[in-house]
């Protein structure tokens, strides 16, 4: 089972209640909201349905994966990964957190300071000059930075 | 190492509304860890200015270290930039990155750049800063783009560090060392002393005289020695050693045991006498040869190589000569599955006769490759030979690229137009008359 913390509760109930049907149990994920659950449940069904279509052949299952993904990210908007990750890290998925970890990455790839700020809703907590000498320090690290 | 690839945002946009809450903050830091691991470690640096919790997540990262500088060292070879100006960039980049590193362990040590012995006091501390980190695979690309560089002053590795501290090295399983001077006692020690060392590839040192690689323990499983002038002799007794690699002018070679030997890859013909006897349980060989007479290219004879799949053959001809001497080592693979010849041409023209080859059909060949394809007789004729003769051939690339060329940035193409254009000719034309259901690239 891919949602491991779901697993947990299920093994869980098994061993103190060995008569009870699972099929009505409800799961209490209070972290979790409705939407980024709704997308990780059809990303772990189509992830489980596209590895057993392909049940050979790695290469087209990674193939398959890469298209789908990037099909999800189009629908997905920036802010919502946060929520993305959270859940998946709530859930203990660790394929989806790997894959919104690195969509997070790509979206903050060679961008500047201020575009990572924005798009994260950060406030920089430095004293005044404290980050000017930070970039001096780290000149090198800020060549080739996308224009905003 | 793993590159991973990250998935293309289309929508890349700011919000609008100014009020985002910041939920980033919420997470551990061991995902945020996660999601700079993704970036390079200049870019996940860039992100210790965003705010004092950032600052202090890049020292905890990245567990591999590679300083790659192969892109700055072609636009140097093309004289666009200034390898003094370059290399003081790197140096700062190197050493500002491993003074702030907080990492207990890393993983890979790599830095491929061209320096000398000038930079010893630099290269010295990232070796000892590697080592004191647990490192595992360590490498030192220094390869000099002048041919003509003083092998005298290339850098020379630190011998006295380890001769005395035998506990530093346990970690290491993998070194590679390129254009660095290494003497063949020093790799011997830690052959001795590294119990996990498994990959040892040396290329360019002339400091490198003999070589004895011996103990039952020994978990080597990759040596390749690559273009060590001064190299004369090795002695091979490695229980687990899977491939093998000399490139070089002869010297005595005695493999003494490598039952598990299944890749070899040598400069000429004269070490197949010392290979002999491992010849029927190699997987992939690759050999380079050269082709100047008329007659082309002639193997020994050699007993059949049954369990030979992969076989790679780079061939130095002149244009008039034969390649077709190849097909009685492609013969004596029954197995063969992919074949890959590599052609650098040169060229003196014989007159052209007719040449005449019986064809046998080869069941098993499914991939060919040719790299340096040039669209002549010497080459046409081997491929027409290959497409006619493998009835289950499943795919041919056929690659106009010059074989030094393939693989570096930006590559010049070192043939004339005329010439280079006459090969994609060619091998449209060759495309064009279907000798074959396989599939045909041209690149």
């Amino acid at each position: 089972m891919k949602f491991c913390a779901v697993k947990q509760y299920f093994d869980d109930e098994n061993n103190n209640n060995i008569t009870s049907g699972a099929s009505t149990t409800m799961i209490p994920l209070p972290n979790v909201e409705s939407h980024p659950l709704a997308i990780l449940i059809t990303y772990c069904k189509k992830h489980l349905k596209i590895k057993a279509n392909n049940a050979d052949n790695k290469k087209e299952t990674e193939k398959e994966m890469e298209q789908y993904e990037q099909e999800l990210l189009k629908k997905v908007m920036p802010q919502e990964l946060t929520e993305l990750i959270l859940a998946a890290n709530y859930l203990n998925f660790k394929e989806a957190l790997d894959f919104f970890c690195r969509a997070v990455a790509s979206a903050i790839q060679n961008k500047s300071i201020e575009f990572v700020r924005k798009f994260f809703g950060l406030e920089s907590d430095f004293e005044l000059g404290e980050e000017e000498k930070l970039r001096e320090e780290f000149a090198w690290s800020f060549e080739g930075v996308d224009e905003d | 190492m793993d590159k991973t690839v990250l998935p293309i945002m289309d929508k890349t946009v700011l919000p609008s509304d100014k009020s985002i809450e910041d939920r980033i903050s919420q997470l551990p830091d061991e995902m945020l860890i996660s999601v700079l691991s993704f970036l390079t470690p200049k870019e996940a640096f860039r992100t210790s200015v965003l705010s004092h919790r950032w600052k202090c997540l890049c020292p905890f990262l990245p567990r591999s270290l590679d300083f790659d500088g192969l892109y700055t060292m072609w636009e140097i070879e093309r004289g666009k930039k200034s390898l003094q100006f370059e290399r003081k960039k790197f140096l700062q980049w190197v050493n500002d990155t491993l003074k702030s590193c907080r990492v207990s362990t890393i993983d890979e040590f790599r830095v491929c750049f061209q320096f000398d012995d000038g930079s010893k006091s630099h290269v010295d501390g990232w070796i000892d800063f590697a080592i004191s980190k647990g490192v595992k695979r360590l490498e030192l690309d220094f390869t000099a783009t002048d041919p003509f560089k003083d092998a005298s002053n290339f850098y020379r590795f630190p011998n006295e560090r380890f001769t005395s501290d035998k506990t530093c090295i346990k970690s290491l399983t993998s070194l590679t060392l390129k254009y660095i001077r290494v003497t063949g006692e020093l790799l011997e020690h830690f052959l001795s002393n590294c119990p996990l060392l498994e990959r040892l590839h040396v290329d360019n040192s002339e400091d490198l005289v003999n070589l004895n690689i011996c103990g039952s323990s020994l978990k080597l499983k990759y040596l390749h020695i690559i273009h060590c002038l001064k190299f004369k002799s090795i002695e091979i007794n490695a229980p687990n050693l899977e491939s093998f690699g000399y490139v070089g002018k002869k010297i005595k070679l005695h493999v003494h045991s490598a039952p598990h030997l299944l890749d070899v890859r040598i400069g000429s013909m004269y070490a197949f006498g010392s290979l002999s006897s491992y010849l029927y349980q190699l997987e992939s060989l690759s050999l380079a040869v050269h082709s100047y007479t008329y007659e082309g290219v002639k193997f020994p004879e050699f007993q059949t190589l049954t369990k030979l799949k992969h076989l790679k053959v780079t061939v130095d001809a002149s244009e008039g000569s034969s390649l077709l001497g190849l097909i009685p080592l492609i013969e004596a693979a029954p197995f063969l599955h992919k074949f890959v010849f590599e052609l650098i041409l040169w060229e003196i023209n014989f007159p052209k006769k007719a040449r005449k080859v019986k064809k046998y059909p080869n069941e098993h060949l499914k991939e060919v490759e040719i790299v340096g394809f040039a669209g002549r007789a010497i080459d046409i004729q081997l491929v027409v030979y290959l497409l006619e003769s493998a009835i289950n051939l499943e795919k041919i690339i056929v690659n106009l690229c010059a074989p030094y060329v393939v693989g570096i940035p930006c590559p010049r193409n070192i043939r004339t137009t005329a010439e280079y254009k006459g090969a994609r000719e060619a091998a449209m034309r060759l495309k064009e008359k279907q000798l074959t259901r396989a599939e045909f690239v041209i690149m």
